[in-house]
């Protein structure tokens, strides 16, 4: 598999526990909205959507420091100049046209933040995280929906209210106050928001389609 | 990372193009299959006996199994999808391959006047079963002919039905090269 070579150049952190890195674009590297790369550290692997637009001369990743994670911990901790070498790019969770729900949970945005700054329009974007302080790209994403719903699970209802959240998870937020309708649903993150997506999608939103990337702590 | 996601857990799978599914649906049952001949064509390629053919019989095995990949891909996505345009395509080209693969292994085989128990070396009885299952997955993608894109369905049908066909001359071919005599049918007992 051909493996490219990009030099870190900036990091920036989004929160504790994320940064935000970004890469310089190797010649003839090119990838749709949503795609992902596999990174290579010492012969093991591990995969990152980029955050970024095709059309953008950078790459950019959104890279969370997993407790005792290699890798992530590896290249959270980059510096400026560092080699950075992967794969790709991967996948086919990419946009198509007609009526879309971008449901996402932590560092599973960053798909969505490519989609936003490819000028795709989320009907309903919903970001999942444990605290207000890890509501990163919000600016970007609230300009990139109809609705753009971030949702907290801790905290208390008057801070959601404080922050113009909703405090729960996304998936209570599809169940309870999306319209039913046809869309396509498109889902990022932990398994559990995935698995939970889709049971209440095949229960309340029949005939939708549904596009999932689903990533694992390590 | 971990294989198992759950999302299947309640009957349900999406298609390629994003439909959810029932998985007795027919299309799930079409690729299903494949994804079985597939394995199957991995056990021919695993038990190949060792001659001087070996490494490119090796490698045609890998490229039918790549072709299966794709095979399964355009069963997965819906007729009138733009997902179709993300796909690699079958084309003309890889059945007319098999084709020139089935006549140079057919000409240094006798010709039969009657049937063959399937059977002999380990690798031809797996090609055998390959056959069979090739002619199921054929069968479950003709059930499938209204939903798939109708140039992809045209190029999946022909390169399965001689598939199949190689899998009759592949047994053959590899109980020769191995030395193992064919069986005739000697009609019933």
């Amino acid at each position: 598999m051909k493996l490219y070579q990009s030099t870190v150049d900036t990091l920036r952190r989004l929160s504790d526990s994320t940064v935000e890195i970004v890469l310089t674009k190797p010649q003839g590297f090119d990838f749709s909205a949503g795609q992902r790369i596999s990174c290579v550290i010492e012969g093991e692997s591990r995969d990152y959507s980029l955050a970024c637009s095709p059309a953008d001369s950078y790459l950019v990743l959104c890279v969370r420091q997993v407790m005792g994670g290699k890798i992530s911990g590896k290249i959270a901790k980059s510096q400026p100049g560092d080699i950075l070498r992967f794969s790709g790019p991967h996948g086919y969770f990419v946009h198509r046209p007609g009526k879309s729900v971008f449901m996402a949970t932590g560092t599973g945005i960053a798909p969505f933040v490519a989609f936003c700054r490819s000028g795709f329009q989320a009907d309903y974007l919903l970001h999942g995280v444990r605290t207000v302080k890890e509501l990163y790209y919000r600016q970007l994403l609230e300009a990139g929906a109809e609705q753009y719903i971030p949702c907290c699970t801790e905290g208390n209802d008057e801070d959601a209210e404080l922050y113009g959240l909703f405090h729960g998870r996304v998936t209570e937020y599809l169940e309870m106050n999306v319209p039913v309708g046809c869309y396509n649903f498109y889902l990022c993150g932990n398994g559990q928001m995935v698995r939970d997506g889709i049971r209440i999608i095949d229960k309340r939103f029949p005939g939708s389609k549904v596009f999932s990337e689903m990533f694992f702590s390590q | 990372m971990k294989i198992y996601t759950g999302t299947g857990d309640g009957g349900r799978t999406s298609l390629f193009s994003g439909e959810r599914v029932r998985k007795v649906d027919r299309r799930v049952a079409a690729y299903g299959t494949v994804d079985e001949l597939c394995s199957f064509v991995g056990a021919v390629a695993a038990q190949l006996p060792e001659c001087e053919e070996r490494p490119l019989l090796c490698r045609d095995l890998q490229d039918i199994q790549a072709d299966l990949f794709v095979v399964g891909a355009i069963l997965a996505t819906s007729a009138g999808s733009n997902d179709a345009a993300m796909l690699p395509t079958l084309e003309e080209k890889q059945t007319l391959w098999l084709e020139r693969k089935i006549d140079g292994m057919q000409a240094e085989l006798d010709e039969l006047h009657s049937f063959i128990l399937p059977g002999g070396h380990a690798a031809a009885t797996w090609s055998q079963v390959a056959r069979a299952v090739c002619r199921r997955a054929e069968r479950e993608i003709f059930s499938c002919e209204d939903v798939v894109d109708e140039t992809c369905f045209t190029e999946i049908a022909t390169y399965m039905n001689r598939l199949s066909d190689y899998f009759f001359v592949l047994a053959r071919y590899l109980n020769k090269v191995a030395g193992v005599a064919e069986v005739t049918w000697r009609g019933s007992r």
